[in-house]
């Protein structure tokens, strides 16, 4: 196509998208936060069975997050801090899918996940403009939507539910239950909703706690019309716990016929060392932009995309 | 048969889904934050003509419909199955089924140029040109002097479909059909 070497996003666009990073900076400013940049190839990757980040030859990998290395900075006693930047996930392709895009993320030393939703909720009146949030757990979700409880309901219910939806049958339950989640985000009726208490396979790099015999993951994300926003956890600090997570991880890619992912021994170390207490927040920057512009995909709102960048 | 996989998916590929050749309609990478891609798929079963949603894992694949769309010349029905040529210089005879020919066998004339939906060398669908000529062969009599004012009547068509007509038509008269919506549009002789 002739006309393929221009940006998709237009100037208003742009602007806009300008104005929002500089809103966003002065948020963490006025909050007193410190804006960091840390490195965008690192030797170590996510083991996360369901990320695949790309590998660079005799470098390593392009990241998928910056949370390893702004937990490092935290081990060594830097604040509560922030970082705007460029993030890859390979494959990730589709009307809210980039493979390269921007993450907004920010940790809260001494911060619950409870006060970092508030700080989340206020950032996204200063975004996108003011709109009460909603909370409704995870269990409650799927219960309200499907009349399931993800945490007791046996795999073959699970599997009548999601067979009906027409979700492939051969599906591990987690597999189903993750499924389940991202149908019933489509169905939520409020504007902006935080989902909260995680089923424990979906804690990630939550703390997990147990409330009356159930255990739950303190994650929590952000859904805005439907579409998620922000994902968020109190985080966890046991290094032991994390070095299980990552092999439970790898157990999965192998059984998924996909390559083990080296364990970040830094990050690991840094663990040792000893996490401070906080929370911690990811968002995808663009689809704030997007949700700001009124647009209906993030590639009109990204200057090249990876059709044309 | 070649099968595709998700990420190959686009608007009119042909697969087979749970044993019917569907065309794709629509399909959406979707990836939450944690956990596995899936991809939303709008099929149009080409058989019923229902439109199924269905979710399938991202790198799931499904085989390839041979699905082929071809040009033909209705050439006569037979009262069991209609049958048409095609346009090459194969002249490959079809016999297509009532199912098969649906709607579509109230606009068929002899030599009019269809749309042939071929499945595994059969038929599953018949698209009529969008405007066919057909003779009237019932109809109340004529007004004369009447070809500008309101009002309509129904006409039987040789083909034994009704459609509303203006007052001034009469039986014999050959009119200009709109396929895609069963309405009258002009007389043609």
């Amino acid at each position: 196509m002739a006309d393929a070497w221009r940006p998709v996003a237009t100037l208003e666009t742009l602007q806009l998208r300008a104005e929002l990073l500089a809103q966003t900076r002065e948020f963490f400013s006025q909050r007193e936060l410190l804006e960091v940049q840390t490195a965008v190839l690192a030797t170590h990757a996510v083991t996360d069975p369901a990320i695949e980040c790309f590998e660079v030859e005799d470098a390593g990998f392009l990241q998928s997050s910056p949370e390893f290395q702004m937990k490092r900075l935290l081990a060594a006693g830097v604040p509560s801090c922030y970082q705007i930047g460029p993030a890859f996930r390979k494959g990730e392709q589709g009307r809210w899918h980039n493979v390269e895009f921007t993450m907004l993320e920010w940790y809260r030393v001494g911060f619950t996940a409870t006060e970092l939703m508030s700080e989340v909720a206020e950032l996204m009146n200063v975004l996108i403009g003011e709109h009460t949030c909603e909370m409704v757990t995870y269990r409650r979700l799927l219960q309200d939507a499907f009349g399931l409880d993800g945490w007791l309901a046996g795999t073959e219910a699970i599997a009548a539910v999601t067979q009906k939806l027409g979700f492939s049958s051969e599906a591990s339950k987690e597999e189903q239950l993750n499924f389940l989640y991202a149908r019933a985000l489509e169905e939520v009726q409020h504007e902006r909703v935080f989902i909260t208490d995680f089923a424990p396979h979906a804690a990630a790099l939550a703390q997990t706690r147990s409330l009356n015999g159930i255990e739950s993951a303190e994650r929590f994300e952000l859904v805005v019309s439907g579409l998620e926003i922000a994902n968020g956890y109190n985080e966890l600090l046991d290094a032991k716990e994390l070095n299980r997570r990552m092999d439970l991880d790898n157990r999965s890619r192998r059984m998924r016929g996909l390559s083990e992912m080296g364990k970040d021994e830094h990050l690991l170390a840094a663990m040792v060392s000893g996490l401070p207490r906080c929370a911690g927040v990811a968002i995808g920057f663009d689809r704030v932009v997007a949700l700001a512009a009124g647009a209906q995909d993030i590639q009109s709102v990204m200057p090249f995309t990876s059709a044309n960048a | 048969m070649a099968s595709y996989s998700t990420n190959e998916f686009r608007p009119g590929l042909k697969v087979m889904l749970e044993n019917y050749p569907c065309s794709i309609l629509e399909a959406d990478f979707h990836k939450p934050g944690k956990g596995q891609a899936v991809t939303r798929v709008k099929f149009r079963n080409l058989i019923t003509g229902r439109v199924w949603d269905r979710t399938l894992r991202s790198g799931e694949s499904l085989e390839a419909a041979d699905v082929q769309e071809l040009e033909m010349d209705y050439l006569y029905s037979d009262g069991t199955d209609w049958y048409f040529m095609t346009t090459d210089d194969t002249y490959e005879q079809f016999a297509a089924s009532e199912a098969a020919v649906g709607d579509a066998k109230d606009w068929l004339v002899e030599q009019s140029r269809c749309t042939l939906t071929i499945w595994d060398s059969q038929p599953i669908s018949v698209v009529p040109p969008n405007f066919v000529d057909l003779e009237v062969v019932e109809t109340d009599p004529g007004l004369k002097g009447d070809t500008a004012a309101g009002g309509s009547k129904p006409a039987k068509l040789s083909t034994g479909a009704s459609v509303r007509v203006p007052l001034f038509i009469e039986t014999g008269d050959v009119l200009k059909v709109d396929t895609r919506t069963g309405e009258y549009v002009s007389r043609s002789k």
